[in-house]
């Protein structure tokens, strides 16, 4: 990646979840992109993902829950996010979110779910685009 | 480069984070790190409400404990004053991207309402800490957090470039991590105000933490200890003796005193005029590192006229031996001797 600053990404494990493995390998990945990303490490409340959000004034928001708690959870961040005028970070979504969930998350404001299989560099490239700003 | 969305102008800005906007300190940040369009005006309009701050380097090598214990210090200051963060973590030099992951340790802060932490990338400087370091200190100085604790990246032998932003250094040791010839060497160790032996609780801290006070105290012999650093080694009665100090940071154990320390070297600094002196070097160090960025900049322009890519080849082939291919090359740009 060639741009002057590189982006700022937050990787989050939202909930009682341990399993990071996926978000280590997503925060490396992204790394290797050229992305600069702040990883808050696990168990982690809306509250302070939402705080680590502000506090870093990251580009883009990228959380990883396999919990099955999603329904509760990612909805209070994003409304965090608004409160706190970043509505305008978007919100990515990855780990287990089963098909009839993902209205549901679409419509409380994820731009986009990245499920098992995913590359990194599909995640990537979505990313760039997503931040209109290509390498 | 354009200004970050979501900021008005730097005016406003300034005007939000004085009044403790985090949202405005975050974009203030963000602006100032990038060297957007109008950051000078925004550093400028901040320029008179910093200097209050006291600035923290916490230095060490890697897996020493240093964010665990910045965590620790911050949730303590932050009971009864606003604390900053500055955590700088390093950037590949193989994709220019980086992973910042120091906040993992300072979950217990997280949400405390006195404590900003925010990290950043070395993106390319050398020396253990970022470039834009000195302008994010002079914002969140500005904002009113005080002290601004800076972690630099795992570090210890090369990466000494903190001491000459902070007013305060620490450096943290842990046991185990080589043997008394290592604490011989030169590095962070002789120009640190306070070095701390974290994970007391191991077995053979107590025998590490003793082995550094013996080389400190070689240094106090020989005129080197780090009062000299500070101006006045002539003058020992002003001097300040290095602390050594044990913690457990994931415990807590020994934070109330390494805060006490901190808070005696601030006395110390302003009761010995090294506080005024250090203000001077500090303002010459950055004027420095800023030229030179600008140079390098220049010079790669002036050496490639000069004829740099045949000089390359031909010490790359062993046809000419580098220094004098350098001085040749010097003579080039400059004309004269200034290669010698």
């Amino acid at each position: 990646m060639s741009r002057s600053t590189p982006f700022r990404i937050l990787v989050a494990k939202l909930g009682l979840d341990g399993h990071d493995r996926g978000a280590k390998v997503i925060a490396r990945g992204l790394r290797d992109r050229g992305f600069e990303v702040v990883y808050t490490g696990i168990r982690q409340t809306p509250a302070m993902v939402a705080r680590a959000a502000l506090q870093e004034d990251v580009d883009l928001l990228a959380i990883s829950i396999l919990s099955g708690a999603h329904n509760t959870l990612v909805p209070r961040v994003i409304n965090l996010l608004r409160e706190q005028g970043q509505a305008d970070v978007p919100v990515l979504l990855g780990g287990i979110i089963p098909e009839a969930d993902r209205p549901v998350m679409r419509a409380a404001g994820v731009a986009e779910i990245f499920g098992p299989g995913t590359t990194i560099g599909e995640t990537a490239d979505w990313i760039l685009a997503a931040l209109g700003r290509d390498e | 480069m354009t200004a970050p969305a979501g900021s008005s102008n730097p005016e406003h800005l300034a005007e939000g984070l004085r009044d403790g906007d985090m949202r405005s300190l975050a974009r203030a940040l963000t602006w100032v790190e990038r060297r957007a369009d109008g950051f000078e005006t925004l550093l400028g309009a901040l320029l008179s409400h910093a200097g209050q701050a006291q600035l923290v380097g916490v230095s060490g090598p890697p897996g020493a404990g240093k964010s665990t214990l910045i965590g620790r210090l911050a949730e303590q200051y932050g009971a009864v004053q606003r604390v900053a963060v500055l955590s700088v973590d390093p950037t590949s030099v193989v994709s220019g991207g980086a992973l910042l992951g120091d906040r993992i340790r300072m979950t217990d802060v997280s949400l405390a309402d006195n404590v900003f932490v925010r990290s950043m990338a070395t993106r390319g400087t050398a020396g253990g800490l970022s470039l834009a370091c000195w302008d994010l200190a002079l914002v969140l100085d500005a904002a009113g957090y005080d002290p601004i604790l800076i972690e630099t990246v795992g570090a210890g032998q090369g990466e000494t470039e903190v001491r000459h932003l902070a007013d305060t250094t620490v450096q943290v040791e842990a046991p185990g991590l080589g043997d008394h010839v290592q604490a011989l060497k030169a590095g962070m160790l002789e120009v640190s105000d306070i070095v701390v032996v974290n994970k007391a609780d191991r077995p053979d801290s107590a025998r590490t933490a003793a082995r550094i006070r013996q080389t400190l105290a070689l240094g106090m012999e020989t005129g080197l200890a780090p009062h000299a650093f500070h101006g006045q080694a002539n003058d020992t009665g002003r001097g300040w003796v290095q602390p050594v100090l044990l913690t457990d940071a994931l415990a807590g154990t020994g934070i109330n005193e390494l805060q006490a320390r901190i808070a005696e070297h601030r006395d110390w600094l302003c009761a010995s005029g090294a506080r005024q002196d250090a203000e001077h070097r500090r303002a010459a160090r950055l004027l420095n590192l800023l030229v030179d960025q600008g140079w390098q900049a220049r010079r790669r322009f002036m050496l490639e006229a000069a004829g740099w890519d045949d000089v390359v080849e031909a010490v790359a082939d062993r046809q000419q031996e580098p220094h004098a291919a350098a001085r040749w090359l010097l003579q080039r740009v400059f004309g004269d001797g200034s290669g010698s």
